[in-house]
């Protein structure tokens, strides 16, 4: 208390209104109530509500504890709980791409789970998902979202075009010929080349021709011959003109956007895009396949995490909080809400993800999902990954030694 | 004391003292400004100093000190490289292009002519709007599909049907560089209204009596009096271009193959996506050391060139 | 009178590009806002909505908090105006008038603080609100812009200042006037457009920040109107842009009235040198 009313005796000489908003943020002390708060950022304008909601009905359902819930959009995410943390303002639970998980563990921001879940409750999982959030043993936080990725197609298009529903590169490109042929207005297949997840679209074409992120010796797999023939995959296609046009300016949502109007025959893209073409094209025939297959079977597993952080003086009451979000009624709900993958063993039977063919197609290709890797530097990586293959598209660069020098980055960013 | 005072030499002393007394009092008239500012800008450019010449983790914990580590870290970076180049033609035909443009719109302006407060409002809409949200919107009007620039001239007859503006680094960053351009005509313009409206109307009378043409008029007084007010355009806008965040993060995020980088978006990446907040502030003092030595260069040569001109 | 036609048609058709340009995202706002979700992306693109559809505007009001965005935006951007004037004002009249010892050192020193963008100094400022106490409070805000804003008013309230004649306070003086009263009775009225045209400037520019008001407003109901629309908008995997179009149009139009409002003081406060 003195130290506060140092600082405040501070700003009131530097400034002459914080004095006084110091003392009306300062909380009232005989609270017992833990409060922990929780911060989320939003899927769709739904997951802000869902969590306010799940908060109303704890905070209901006990006196010990107080959720707060705080919402922020993506884009924000990052900068703002790096912010946090170097401030000492961060919640006590923070949601977070899986991706930036790593390197925030590292730097000592999170807490381990391991010995604040009750027994059993880790057991609950899906073995794939919890494990994820692991590194050097330890857990770092709970799978909030699993998405896997799929081959969206436009049913009315490929019957015009009259070709089936491919199932090799070798028949997509052929089919996206076809699609391209149609009319002017109409692309064969969706080929991303800007923004987030602009790697994860190069990872489809990467496992399904056999390569993997990092070699059996942990180095970089960048630049390995089935890399570079994934590459080549998609340089095939813009090169036939079957893609849609400036696959360079392309973001996954431009693609979406495509593709919800009827202009693209193809698009690999997640279990999101159900919910905007059930709300934006209702009336969009559309089926979804597994990813095209070069030499194996593979889809894109994509988690959230939700963690603990480290500088939270209320852990044990947090985790109770994320036990209750992650019981197997609310998990249900949130998973229909958005439409994500079940992370919980009890709800992969759930008549909503086996009998409807747009969910159950990804809960088939969980078993082949491949993940990207769990190292802190990884947005490094993934940008100087970005960068060789916008220039392998644009055939600025050979793909061979663009890749290479992308390799060898992640190789140095490795080594650090 | 003006009693006592009886040779001249006596009194210059005790009045000097006074004066440099008042001068000191005078102090009082600057001091709130420098405080706020040194409170508020001061300790964050104090965090960035330091951040620079040590280890940092991504959260900002100093580890140890790292000398001028970081810096070489960002001068062996091509990247870097690139993005100063970039960071080059991006502030000069930005600035160069709103200086260019907001002239002859300034003098327009200044005419008397029906509808100029509503012309002189549309002029300064752009200014109404925050950057973030110009680009945007700019986004989405140059999108190839579904943008209304394609539309409209789709709908004029040119053959830009789904044209990708933002598809080659060359087309995305002339589009980010015109939206930059648009965005600072307003500032710009109205300065230089208020340096046109400061030119006595009694000279261009005395030019007229002199049968001088509207354009002796315009060449030999309006350019010469704008001066001061180019000045303050130019360096203003060095500094706010140089250091322009949102028009370029939003539409383009620095690509294709870091084709759109400037310095700030540099900096931005390493600090809040790949965790390096010591890398970032070198490369923030670098970028400081620049405008630095371009402002105080600029100012040197255009007050010598002014001083040469009288 | 048909000189005068002549010239404004000249005048027009001159400006006729770049009005174009700077009107052609608003008539891309406003097509888009009064679309309805699902006409965004068609296959035909059209500039026409099917039908007029208000749904976006009472949506961004009724269900996402715009309006109290708006007025939180209007507070800070008052606030930061009044408070960077009154931190300005005696700097610009010291500077232009006054003898006082490191005058060079005060100007270089304003350079400076401009020299480094808000979101390089993002971390540092943060904290520093955090120490003080001062996270998701709207005050926080008008010192940090007033802070950054007012090196330019003190430039430009100097320039003012220094086409006002002398004389006309010395006479003041001469009358007997405390160097104060002269100040508020002959100096102030005749600075007034100028003051009102630097008001223009910090208000703008404090209307429009963004980095620092996301960074230190954290709370829903606190947040400015640039912060809010990216906050409306931010969803992982679409971007509202019906929303967005409606509520960037809904922002800009305070500061369109502010601009209509005070061109004639813009014309006459800008004219002021004039007097010299």
């Amino acid at each position: 208390m003195p130290k506060r009313n140092i600082r405040g005796l501070w700003a009131g000489i530097l400034v002459a209104a914080g004095a006084a908003t110091l003392a009306a943020s300062v909380p009232q002390a005989a609270l017992a109530k833990d409060t922990v708060r929780v911060r989320f950022a939003e899927y769709s304008t739904k997951t802000g509500p869902f969590f306010k909601d799940l908060a109303a009905q704890f905070n209901a359902s006990q006196d010990e504890i107080e959720v707060v819930v705080e919402h922020l959009p993506w884009p924000e995410m990052q900068q703002q709980l790096i912010t946090d943390i170097s401030a000492g303002t961060a919640p006590d639970i923070s949601h977070m791409a899986t991706r930036w998980m790593a390197g925030f563990a590292v730097d000592g921001a999170l807490a381990p789970i391991d010995d604040l879940m009750s027994e059993g409750f880790a057991e609950t999982f899906v073995p794939t998902f919890l494990d994820l959030q692991k590194i050097d043993g330890q857990t770092w936080g709970l799978p909030i979202a699993a998405s896997a990725r799929g081959m969206f197609y436009n049913k009315k298009l490929l019957e015009q075009a009259g070709v089936d529903v491919p199932t090799t590169w070798e028949e997509t490109l052929e089919a996206a010929k076809k699609i391209s042929a149609l009319n002017d207005e109409v692309y064969g297949i969706g080929v991303q080349g800007s923004g987030l997840d602009t790697e994860g679209y190069w990872f489809y074409s990467l496992w399904t021709h056999g390569g993997d992120i990092t070699d059996e010796n942990g180095r970089s797999g960048f630049a390995s011959p089935a890399a570079v023939a994934a590459t080549q995959n998609y340089i095939d296609l813009i090169e036939a003109g079957v893609t849609q046009p400036g696959v360079l300016g392309s973001n996954r949502e431009d693609l979406q956007n495509l593709f919800t109007a009827g202009k693209l025959g193809i698009v690999l893209s997640g279990p999101w895009l159900n919910a905007q073409l059930a709300e934006e094209a209702p009336d969009l025939e559309y089926g979804i396949a597994e990813i095209p297959v070069a030499t194996d079977r593979a889809t894109y597993g994509v988690t959230d995490t939700i963690s603990i952080l480290a500088d939270s003086e209320v852990k044990d009451s947090a985790m109770k909080v994320l036990e209750f979000f992650f019981n197997d009624e609310n998990r249900l709900a949130f998973g229909k809400n958005e439409g994500f993958v079940p992370v919980l063993k009890s709800m992969a039977n759930e008549p909503y993800f086996t009998e409807d063919p747009n969910m159950a197609v990804f809960l088939d290709m969980s078993p082949v999902a491949k993940f990207a890797p769990l190292v802190p530097q990884w947005e490094e990586m993934a940008e100087s990954l970005k960068s060789a293959l916008a220039k392998s598209y644009s055939g600025d660069e050979d793909p061979a030694a663009a890749l290479t020098s992308a390799a060898d980055k992640m190789n140095a960013l490795l080594d650090e | 004391m003006e009693m006592t005072q009886t040779t001249p030499a006596q009194a210059s002393r005790p009045q000097s003292g006074a004066r440099i007394g008042r001068n000191l009092t005078n102090l009082v008239f600057i001091l709130p400004s420098v405080l706020l500012s040194l409170t508020i800008i001061g300790y964050p450019i104090f965090e960035v100093m330091r951040m620079a010449v040590s280890d940092v983790n991504r959260f900002g914990k100093i580890r140890g000190f790292e000398g001028l580590g970081n810096f070489l870290k960002v001068f062996q970076d091509p990247i870097f490289i690139q993005s100063s180049y970039q960071t080059l033609i991006w502030t000069v035909a930005v600035v160069g292009g709103t200086v260019l443009i907001a002239i002859p719109v300034a003098i327009i302006l200044n005419e008397d002519f029906h509808g100029r407060s509503i012309a002189r409002t549309i002029v300064l809409l752009p200014w109404a709007v925050s950057l973030a949200m110009t680009a945007l919107v700019w986004r989405f009007v140059v999108n190839g599909d579904f943008g209304t620039l394609n539309l409209a001239l789709t709908q004029l007859g040119l053959p830009f049907n789904n044209h990708p503006w933002l598809a080659t680094a060359a087309s995305a960053f002339t589009i980010e560089i015109l939206v930059g351009i648009l965005v600072s005509i307003p500032f710009t313009v109205t300065i230089f209204l208020g340096g046109l409206t400061s030119i006595p109307v009694t000279l261009y009378e005395a030019a007229a009596m002199d049968g001088a043409t509207r354009w002796q008029s315009l060449t030999r007084i309006t350019l010469p009096m704008l001066r001061p007010f180019l000045q303050i355009a130019i360096v203003l806008n060095v500094i706010y271009v140089f250091n322009s965040f949102p028009i370029i993060w939003i539409m383009t995020n620095g690509g294709p193959a870091n084709g759109t980088d400037i310095l700030i978006t540099y900096v931005y990446k390493q600090a809040f996506a790949f965790g390096k907040l010591d890398v970032a502030a070198a490369a923030s003092v670098l970028m400081f050391l620049v405008l630095l030595g371009f402002s105080v260069l600029y100012l040197f040569m255009t007050r010598q060139r002014g001083a040469a001109g009288q | 009178m048909t000189r005068k036609a002549k010239r404004s048609a000249l005048c027009w058709l001159g400006l006729s590009p770049l009005l174009i340009v700077v009107l052609f995202p608003y008539a891309t706002m406003l097509s888009t806002a009064l679309k309805r979700k699902d006409e965004i992306f068609q296959f035909e693109t059209t500039w026409l909505p099917d039908s007029l559809y208000f749904g976006n505007f009472i949506e961004l009001f009724a269900n996402r908090g715009f309006g109290r965005a708006l007025l939180n935006s209007l507070y800070i951007s008052f606030g930061a105006t009044l408070v960077s004037l009154a931190v300005a004002l005696p700097a610009a009249y010291a500077l232009s008038r006054l003898r006082v010892p490191g005058k060079g050192t005060f100007r270089t020193y304003l350079l400076v603080t401009q020299l480094i963008s808000p979101i390089v100094l993002i971390v540092g400022l943060f904290r520093l609100f955090a120490y003080l106490g001062m996270i998701n409070d709207l005050n926080a805000l008008v010192f940090a812009h007033s802070a950054f804003y007012m090196a330019f008013a003190v430039w430009m309230l100097q320039s003012y200042f220094d086409t006002i004649p002398k004389d006309l306070e010395e006479a003041a003086w001469m009358d007997g006037a405390s160097r104060l009263k002269s100040f508020r009775r002959v100096f102030l009225p005749l600075c007034l457009p100028g003051i009102a045209v630097t008001s223009l400037f910090t208000f703008v520019n404090s209307w429009n920040e963004y980095a620092m008001s996301l960074t230190i407003l954290r709370e829903g109901s606190l947040q400015t109107a640039p912060v809010k629309i990216a906050f409306l908008t931010g969803t992982l995997y679409e971007t509202e842009w019906n929303i967005i179009m409606a509520a960037t149009l809904v922002a800009t139009v305070p500061v369109a009235i502010v601009f209509a409002s005070i061109q004639s003081y813009l014309i006459r406060g800008l004219s002021l040198g004039g007097v010299k």
